[in-house]
């Protein structure tokens, strides 16, 4: 199994010139979407539950849920494409974002942990989430919607250049 | 005690720790068993002397009924007895060892623990005396190792023989070759920081919190009376002022023992009153540095110094004390200080300058642009970056005065934001990362062009810096140094 050809990301946000990056599966949308669905069930039934008490402030909560909602659904897939990956020779290049874009550079001797976590959904469609882990706790970086293959295959290449370039803090 | 100071440690055999400590550490709890029965008894006696009716009930009383209180007697003086000979044995266990890679404590009968500081690991050495123990003149030695409560802890040695263990371990850590090391090194500390009365009464007073204070009585106590309420505006201000006055008081008397040198093995900071603590930090175990000046200090030309080190993140009895390295320093202190705490920045004196106090251009800092108000109209001006020695500078701040110095060896990861104001007008927030502490190493406004190539330069350096960084064997000559 390798990993994905290289397909560029659409051009939005930071890229810092650097090129090849690799995208998530798309599936990971549905993820998305899923999570974005459940989270609104839940603003609304409190809806429902503060709409009992008192109509009006139910109504209010209730709207507010719905499009908060439907925003998060629409921007939901240009987020989805906005996360790109490249493994370079020192480091792995990671962005996400479309109006807060971050870039995030994690030299592979710095890493300390390499982990993979699958959510329930997220299983059910073979996706799995990597996260690395480097002495400095804002610096944790997550990539989500990898397919569990390239997810394992991500966190054996990356292990194995951490053992080789590793430092100390 | 060897008079030759030095070397009685580094001989790779097991040492045992101080024979007080069985009651150092177990003999407060004992003391405190000893004083609840007291007190239980108290009654007890009482009832005995005078006859009252015996309420029942307790276990004390089964046992007289039953005219067992001999073998109860009998039974707890078994107990307390096994419980010193186990004591004993802890302490006849206990013993640590310091060879050419690290320092291992072990201890304990049945369940036999093992701790092992690598030396290159440990991010500084603590020795402290609390009360008790310095009634008895023992001291504690913890090595501050990298890693959620991965300390080691040394209780208790002799407070001479904690002096030593700490010169031995740091000499080792240093990268010296023991031969080297077994010869008596020079101790000689030059005193960086010593807060006078004034400054340590000064400081605590022109800070936000008494603002907060002074503020609240000037306007609550008029209000109060013109609403007719004065007697309980006595009774509500009352508490609050006490306990304004006792954190003002505390934080002084601790300013006013407060100190730090410089050795050629790191900077010491020593605290305390009663109970003292005196740490040593090596060089490259500080991560970021921060220095900041409070609104109210201006005038006086104070600063304050905090840092973000490895290792000290869980379960620190004084949190108040690592918060800064320095509670208040001036201008010149700060100034000799830094150098130690950053090797690389020894001869930028006029460029540290220019980040506590200058703005724009100054001394080659890149500066925000000048569309970069609109998010910031005041600390725009200060704000800006310069890449320098083997560090980076993040200069900003206009009211609250601030500069962050990473090296670049210590960044683990870089990142670069932009939100959507920031893109509008083409600028973006840096951040390196370094380990968790005080210091937040974030500078925003950054010209989107210049805050990419810092991004890149600092990705690049930062691998070279750490590469080429020999600090966690700081003494060690290049040819000794792990290749």
């Amino acid at each position: 199994m390798t990993l994905e050809a290289p397909r560029r990301p659409r051009r939005r946000g930071l890229d810092a010139g650097i090129s090849g990056w690799h995208r998530v599966s798309s599936r990971l949308l549905a993820v998305e979407v899923t999570g974005i669905l459940l989270a609104g069930l839940v603003g609304v039934a409190v809806g429902v539950g503060v709409g009992f008490a008192n109509p009006t402030a139910g109504w209010v909560l209730g709207g507010a849920v719905a499009v908060v909602t439907m925003i998060r659904l629409v921007i939901a897939r240009a987020r989805v494409r906005s996360i790109g990956y490249v493994l370079r020779d020192d480091d792995l290049v990671l962005r996400r974002g479309i109006l807060y874009s971050r870039l995030v550079a994690v030299p592979y001797g710095r890493m300390q942990l390499v982990d993979v976590t699958r959510g329930p959904v997220a299983r059910l469609l073979g996706l799995a989430e990597l996260r690395l882990v480097t002495a400095a706790a804002t610096s944790a970086v997550t990539i989500p919607g990898l397919p569990e293959a390239v997810a394992a295959e991500l966190r054996d290449r990356l292990i194995e250049r951490a053992e080789e370039r590793r430092v100390g803090l | 005690m060897p008079a030759a100071p030095g070397g009685q440690y580094l001989d790779g055999a097991w040492h045992r720790l101080h024979p007080a400590t069985p009651l150092l550490r177990g003999g407060i709890g004992l003391l405190a068993v000893l004083l609840w029965l007291g007190a239980n008894l108290r009654e007890r006696l009482v009832a005995l002397v005078f006859g009252l009716p015996d309420s029942g009930g307790d276990p004390l009383d089964a046992l007289s009924r039953h005219h067992l209180l001999g073998i109860g007697a009998l039974i707890v003086a078994g107990v307390l007895v096994v419980g010193i000979v186990l004591f004993w044995f802890a302490w006849r266990a206990s013993t640590f060892r310091i060879d050419g890679e690290a320092v291992t404590v072990r201890h304990g009968i049945l369940l036999r623990t093992t701790r092992t500081a690598k030396l290159d690991r440990i991010q500084g050495v603590t020795i402290s005396r609390p009360l008790f123990a310095r009634l008895v003149g023992a001291a504690r030695v913890e090595l501050d190792v990298a890693g959620h409560d991965a300390n080691v802890r040394l209780e208790y040695l002799s407070s001479g023989a904690a002096e030593e263990l700490r010169r031995d371990v740091l000499r080792l850590a240093s990268g010296q070759r023991q031969a080297v090391a077994e010869q008596p090194a020079a101790e000689a500390g030059v005193p960086i920081l010593a807060i006078g009365p004034g400054r340590a009464l000064g400081s605590v007073l022109l800070s936000e919190p008494t603002l907060i204070v002074v503020l609240v009585t000037a306007i609550g106590i008029p209000v109060l009376t013109a609403v007719g309420a004065a007697p309980a505006a006595g009774i509500s201000l009352g508490p609050l002022l006490i306990a304004a006055v006792t954190v003002a008081a505390r934080r002084t008397a601790r300013n006013l023992r407060y100190s730090v040198t410089a050795t050629p093995d790191g900077v010491r900071i020593g605290a305390g009153i009663l109970s003292t603590s005196n740490e040593a930090v090596p060089p490259g175990r500080i991560h970021a540095v921060r220095i900041e000046q409070p609104l109210l200090w201006r005038p006086a030309g104070w600063w304050r110094v905090s840092v973000n080190r490895a290792g000290r993140i869980g379960g620190r009895r004084n949190a108040e004390l690592e918060r800064s390295i320095a509670p208040v320093a001036s201008r010149e202190e700060v100034l000799a200080l830094v150098p130690h705490l950053v090797p690389g920045l020894a001869a930028a004196g006029a460029v540290l300058a220019a980040g506590l106090t200058g703005r724009g251009h100054d001394e080659d800092f890149v500066p925000a642009p000048r569309r970069a108000r609109w998010l910031r109209p005041l600390a725009w001006r200060r704000t800006g970056f310069l890449v320098t020695d083997g560090a980076v500078l993040l200069r900003g701040g206009f009211l609250r005065r601030h500069l962050t110095i990473v090296p670049e060896a210590r960044i683990q990861s870089v990142a670069l934001h932009q939100g959507p104001a920031e893109r509008l007008l083409g600028v973006a927030t840096i951040e390196p990362h370094v380990v968790h502490g005080p210091v937040r190493t974030r500078l925003g406004l950054i010209d989107e062009p210049r805050a990419v190539a810092l991004f890149v330069q600092l990705d690049v350096e930062g691998q070279q810096a750490r590469s080429a960084d020999t600090s966690h064997r700081w003494a060690a000559s290049v040819e000794e140094a792990p290749a």
